[in-house]
């Protein structure tokens, strides 16, 4: 049965600022958690490129930050958005489309940062990322 | 409008970063936060600072900068290529150690990019290049 968590953060994506924001909240309750300062910055930077997926593919959407309690703690983000989906999610995450910036989705490097990836599509419904990654 | 010494005319918004030209060199200090319209800003600034001053290097200070992914890496980047294309080499300092792990991760593109720990080394390091004919 799983259990449910609360999130400690929602976070609407619907503009650039909002990009940052996320961004800056990861790297706080990453902190706050007991993160490292790299695996801090791995935890935010990931936050950060999906929330710009989120705004470039959908407009807007919504981050999720959740603490986690497993044999360590842990850091989970949800990226969820009603945008178009992504038809070809196997291409989405081959390393085609990893180069940063410009070049696709940038999945694949947010998958390398985290510890755990799922990715859920449904094209004409949106997108749900869930990463995961725990302290040391 | 307010002139800071050194720096961009002002305009009232408030989100211009803070430039400073030292030992012939434009110093950028980026702030913790990154975001868009800034960069954007930032990069119509030192554009301007570089050809008003004849300014033959840019460092790009890092030091403060909390979080950076690939979309502002990118930005800042071709903003150095653009300083390089006016005549002022390039140098970015101070980029802290989970940054850097990130956008390596990432699989950003580094090459070409000039770097050094912190701005009195990225100073030496500029005025090293100058100094040789490359």
């Amino acid at each position: 049965m799983t259990k449910v968590r609360t999130p400690s953060d929602q976070i609407h994506i619907g503009g650039e600022m909002d990009v940052a924001r996320a961004a800056l909240r990861a790297s706080v309750v990453g902190k706050e958690l007991g993160f490292d300062a790299v695996n801090c910055a791995k935890f935010a930077t990931a936050v950060s490129e999906l929330a710009r997926n989120i705004l470039k593919y959908a407009g807007k959407g919504e981050v999720r930050l959740t603490p986690l309690d497993g044999s360590r703690p842990g850091l989970e983000v949800m990226a969820i958005d009603r945008g178009p989906g992504i038809a070809d999610t196997a291409a989405a995450l081959s390393d085609h489309y990893s180069s940063g910036g410009t070049l696709g989705l940038g999945l694949p490097g947010v998958r390398r940062l985290m510890d755990e990836f799922e990715l859920d599509s449904v094209v004409g419904e949106g997108t749900r990322v869930v990463a995961r990654k725990w302290r040391r | 409008m307010s002139d800071r010494p050194g720096g961009a005319e002002g305009t009232s918004d408030g989100n211009a970063t803070p430039m400073q030209v030292t030992r012939g060199s434009l110093v950028v200090s980026l702030q913790r936060v990154l975001e868009e319209n800034q960069l954007r800003r930032l990069r119509h600034d030192l554009l301007e600072q570089i050809q008003r001053k004849g300014l033959r290097g840019v460092i790009l200070d890092a030091s403060a900068v909390e979080t950076m992914d690939s979309v502002d890496f990118s930005t800042l980047r071709r903003t150095l290529e653009m300083a390089a294309l006016m005549g002022a080499i390039p140098i970015i300092v101070g980029l802290r150690p989970g940054i850097v792990s990130a956008l390596v991760t990432m699989d950003v593109d580094i090459r070409g990019l000039r770097a050094a720990a912190d701005l009195d080394r990225g100073l030496e390091l500029l005025e090293e290049l100058q100094a040789t004919p490359e």
